[in-house]
This record gives C-alpha cells, structure tokens and sequence, in this order.
C-alpha cells in the first residue's frame, strides 16, 4: 500500500487557473482550497490521484 | 502627412491588395519599436489578419504578391510573415559575423525559442521550483514518516483485535415476545443473501499535516466531510503553492490570476494621489472605483477591478499606504499624517514594548460578547488620558482586528461617540519589533473624562466603525484632581467636576495622593528607565518605615500602579514583574503579603 502525502501537483494547478478563469473574479484561499479538495476527491475516486 | 513605405514603392499589384500590405507592413512596424534597425520582425498570418480585420487567405495573398519586402516562413503548423525594419544596422555591419554575437560568445550552444516556448519554459521553471520545495518539505518529513509506520502497525494490530470482539458484540438476543411476533406477522420469505461486498482498501494512503501533526485522511469519504474536517490544512499546502506560481497573485486572503489582473496607467495613479491629497484622509478602495473610475458595485467586473486596484496601490508603496481592514481596504498617501501626536512615535512605540512580551500584556479589561456585538471595556490611566492613547494590551488585541499585510504599520478606525454626536479619527499602530501597540487620537474623547474612568469600545458591523461610550453619573461630584501644569511645568491638584462613573483605585485624588503636588516631569532619559520611574514613585506614594536598620520606602501596588502610570505607561504585571526582578534587589516584596513591597534605596 502506497504512502503519499497530500500536494498540490502541477495538474490541480492547472484545472484551479481554469476554475479561476472560469470564476471570472478573485477567490478567497477558502474557496480555492474547497475547489482543490473537490479535484483530489474527484481523482481519487476517478481516474486515480 | 501621409509617408510613402517601401510597400508602395515595390506592390506591384492591385490597389486593395496594396493597401493590404500597406497596412500589414505599418501594423509589423508597430511591433518592431524595441527590436534593432536591420532586424527581421515577424507575426503570425492569422494574428495579422486579425489586426487587419481581414481575410486570412487575402492577407496572405496580398504578403506571398510582395516577397522582396515580406518574407514568408513556416513553424510548425503556423504561417509567419515578417518585414525587416529599415535602418543603419545593415549597412554598417555588412561584415557581421556570428562569432561577435553576444548570445554566441556567452553561451554558444544557445537555441533560438518563440515567445510562446519562453512562457513553456517559465511555467515549467516555476513548477519545477515548486517540486523542488514539495521534495524539500518531504525530506523534512521523512523521520515523522517513520514514526507514523510504526504507529500505523500498532493501529491496525488493535483494529484487528477490536473487529474481532465486535463480530459478537454486535449480536443481541431479541426480546420473546419480539420473536414470537416476527413468526406471526411475517411472511415465510426465502431470503437469499448475498454476500456482503468485502470493503475495498484503499490503493493510497493519504497524509495531510494538521497543525503540525499528520493525520491519515481517507480522500474517498464524501466530499463535504473532508472539507468540514480538513480545508484549513488543505488552504495552508495550497496557500504555499500558490505563493511559489508566478502566474498567482494574491491581496490578504483573495488570490486571483496575474494575466487578468487589471492594468493601471500611470495617469491613473496620479488622480487616485491627487484625490487622497485633496481630500487629506484615509479613502477606501470602493470610493475610488466609484468616485473616479466610474465602476458600480453591480457591475461585473466590479470585484475583479477592486482586487486589481488593490494588488497595484500596493505595490506603489513609494506612493500610497494601506491602512485598512479586511474587508474595508483604506489607502493613505505614504507618508501623510492623519492623526497629529505629541510625543514621537518611536518613543511611543517605546513606552509600550513591554506589551511584547505577553505575561506582561496582561490586563484587567474585560472583552465580552463575538462578532459585531463585541465590547471592550477599559480604565483610563494619567498617561493615555494625557496623550490620547489606548494600549494594544492582551484585550485589546483580542477584540480589535489584526493586520490585514504582513508590513502594515496601522489601521484607521472611526469612533463614534453617540453620547457626544462626535466622531473621531482613531489610527492603531500595530506592534513591530522592539516597539508595542498602541491606539491614538481619543485625546478630544478623553477631555470628556478624567484619569481613572471607565469607558466602552463597542464592535459595529463594519469593520472599521466603533462606537465608544462612557457611564454618567447621575450627580456631579467634585475632587481635587491631578492636572499638569504647563507654565509651572509642575503636576498640581485642581478641583474638577465630573459626572462620569471612575475606578476610585485609579482615581489621582489630592485627598489620596497630597505628595503629587508640584511633582516635576522627568526628563526623557529618566523616563526611559521604568525601575527609575518606580523608585521615584515610591519616594512619593509609599510610607516611610524602618527595615533592618535602614529607612525604606513601603506601598501597595494598588497605590503605586495608578501613580507610575502619570508618566509612562505600566500593566500591573509588568510593575510586579519590575518589583520582583533580580535585577532590581532594592525592590523587595513584603513578607507579610497584601501585594505589598519595599524600595531600599540604601541597596541601590
């Protein structure tokens, strides 16, 4: 069983800046990182983080 | 005037497709104001046609018809025309030769890469900066790692044995008559069970630090579970990564992205410094959209422009000040003067450095209630009534807002005085090293008072509004109270009338205190040494007695807090802390208790 820690890697980056440009606006830190739980879940539960 | 180009000289081809070209050539020209005369500028055909408002096919047809001025080249999928701007480079330098290129003789295996391959490469730069931290950061963590190993064996070895002991814990007899009635009422139905579907163990397990502790989250549970449970921990890894992308940018807590951050001219600039000098005050940054970019809070682009504004007045810090609050963004011209103080704010700042240290930033003031609905309540010392100043004290801290920047040096509030329907200006210094907190400008609220009454700082639902109220006392009371005199320069008594409610302990009454008359200012030096200022206060608040032979000075601290405090400021704790330190012997505390103590200056 493989042991990660959780990071913020280059792909979640890249999906928060089109979740950005989508929002058209400024984001509070609280907002991005539900955002960034939301695409670690989904990847998870996905394809796989 | 109209000047010929090249162009028309050499197009030999229809009048539309010159014009074409024509265009094509200035719009080329455009671009090559930063490049050197006898370089090569080129643009891609479907971002030429664009700026011409043309036909792509036509644009490429009017250029392929004049090949001695436009010179054609494929990259990869794209069409690039190009013109070479005219100038003196290419006569003069006829015998260039690559060897005295600058890029050939520092780094000869150098490649030419387009614009759009240097943003790949700074992306890329930047990211692999921030795997470089993320290995860092992992390396740091390898020894918790281990630890957690172990500790995960030993927690899997007791779930084992607990799932064990469940599989029977679990099973209750039922009642008999329950029993006899499920035989009654339900039908015999053959129920085939089917097996239950083995949990399936997750591939991963997942580590997150939660307040310097990791913890194993499970990133399969519902969504709203881990985001109730761990988003402040996620917000702390993502607020690092954020902070290492060059493509984020962030004002406090708002982050958005630097390619649609709003760009400001330097005329722009100019009027929001002409508007803060003419209006000689702490303005916000929706009175600015407002009142000079003709921006509504329903527009779209309204918060956008508001953060856009914010992220560049800040980064003008030659030219403007942020004196706001979360939520209420104040901007000052850098430099400007709200609030005029008589004592330097260094000094200041100076007096205060015990509130530094938090045991001694103790204070007696009560901060009750949450929100908008929070209040502070204060007793006012002969040193902040005579200055107008209120301590950043362990209460205070508590229930005014923090600094909203790292490097902010004060906030502007508004207190309103209902009782009085008078508002004035407050600016909160923040703490910086060496130097305490403090607030200034309630020297005018204060005249209202006197030293030793009490009054209520009251929260409002914005931010930067507080009102301050005072208890009146039905009946007026007179006392001799203690007044500095400016032309004696001598602290005398005087009798003052007042009808506001006070702390008879902190009340400079001559009745209590005879020896205050005609006590003199100490001057700065002596000021500045607070175990000076205390012995001093001693020799006019304590009683004389005699203590092993010697004749020494004997107070309550309730007798001299009140009383030190008429020239600098002091926190109980910090008088305590001045009164029993080692490094003061002549102070002594009284054996017998009661918060009593000696100065022998016999021991000095």
């Amino acid at each position: 069983m493989a042991d990660e820690r959780i990071k913020v890697k280059s792909t979640d980056i890249e999906k928060l800046i089109e979740w950005l440009r989508q929002k058209g606006q400024p984001q509070t830190i609280e907002a991005l990182s539900r955002e960034f739980i939301r695409i670690a879940h989904e990847e998870v539960n996905g394809k796989g983080r | 005037m109209a000047t010929k180009t090249k162009v028309e000289e050499t197009t030999q081809d229809r009048t539309a497709q010159q014009d074409l070209a024509d265009r094509a050539y200035k719009l080329l020209l455009r671009r090559a104001t930063i490049v050197a005369h006898g370089s090569t500028v080129s643009a891609p055909l479907t971002m030429l046609a664009s700026g011409l408002s043309a036909e792509v096919a036509a644009v490429e047809a009017a250029l392929s018809a004049n090949p001695q001025t436009f010179s054609r080249e494929e990259r990869g999928e794209q069409v690039y025309f190009g013109i070479e701007k005219s100038g003196l480079r290419a006569d003069r330098v006829a015998d260039w030769k690559p060897q005295h290129d600058l890029a050939h003789r520092l780094n000869p295996d150098a490649t030419v890469i387009t614009p759009e391959e240097s943003r790949q490469m700074a992306a890329e730069f930047a990211r692999r900066a921030a795997a470089a931290k993320a290995a860092r950061d992992q390396a740091e963590q390898d020894q918790l790692l281990q630890e957690q190993e172990a500790m995960r064996a030993m927690q899997n070895a007791a779930a084992a044995q607990v799932s064990e002991n469940e599989l029977f814990a679990h099973y209750v007899t039922p009642e008999s008559s329950d029993f006899y009635d499920l035989l009654v009422e339900e039908e015999p139905v053959a129920v085939v069970e089917e097996p239950a579907a083995p949990p399936v163990a997750p591939s991963t397990i997942y580590t997150i630090n939660v307040n310097g502790v990791d913890q194993q989250i499970d990133l399969s549970s519902p969504l709203d579970e881990i985001t109730s449970q761990y988003q402040p921990a996620f917000a702390a890894i993502l607020r690092a990564a954020l902070t290492e992308d060059f493509r984020f940018v962030n004002f406090d807590e708002q982050w958005y992205l630097d390619d649609l951050v709003e760009r400001f001219s330097k005329g722009d600039i100019r009027r929001i410094k002409d508007y803060l000098a003419e209006t000689n005050e702490a303005l916000s940054d929706r009175t600015f959209l407002t009142d000079l970019f003709n921006k509504r809070p329903t527009d779209p682009d309204y918060e956008a422009y508001r953060f856009s504004l914010n992220y560049r007045l800040l980064k003008e810090k030659k030219e403007f000040e942020f004196v706001g609050v979360a939520d209420e963004r104040l901007w000052l011209t850098a430099n400007s003067t709200v609030i005029h103080q008589k004592r330097k704010a260094s000094e200041i700042g100076q007096d205060y450095r015990y509130l530094d240290e938090p045991a001694l930033a103790e204070s007696e003031d009560a901060v009750s209630g949450t929100g908008d609905k929070r209040k502070l309540e204060h007793t006012l010392s002969y040193y902040e009534y005579e200055n107008g100043f209120l301590p950043l004290d362990r209460a205070a801290r508590e229930f005014f807002p923090t600094a909203v920047l790292d490097d902010q040096r004060a906030a502007i509030f508004r207190f309103e005085s209902p009782q009085l329907y008078v508002t004035y200006l407050v600016e909160l210094r923040f703490p910086s090293p060496n130097r305490g907190g403090y607030l200034v400008g309630l020297d005018e609220f204060y005249q209202n008072l006197v030293p030793g009454a009490n009054f209520a700082i009251e929260a409002t639902a914005r931010p930067n509004v507080y009102t301050i109220t005072f208890n009146r006392l039905s009946a007026q009371q007179e006392e001799r109270l203690l007044q500095f005199d400016e032309r004696r320069s001598r602290y005398v008594f005087r009798p003052v009338l007042f009808n506001v409610q006070t702390d008879a302990q902190m009340l400079l009454s001559e009745a209590r205190f005879p020896r205050l008359e005609s006590l003199h200012r100490l001057d700065e030096a002596e000021r500045k040494r607070p175990e000076l200022v205390v012995s001093r206060t001693f020799e006019v608040v304590g009683d004389t007695v005699e203590r092993d032979g010697n004749s020494v000075h004997w107070a309550l601290l309730d007798d001299l807090f009140p009383a030190v405090n008429i020239q600098r400021p002091f926190s109980r704790a910090y008088l305590r802390a001045i009164l029993t330190s080692s490094q003061h012997p002549y102070f002594s505390s009284d054996p017998e208790g009661g918060d009593s103590y000696y100065y022998d200056p016999a021991k000095k």
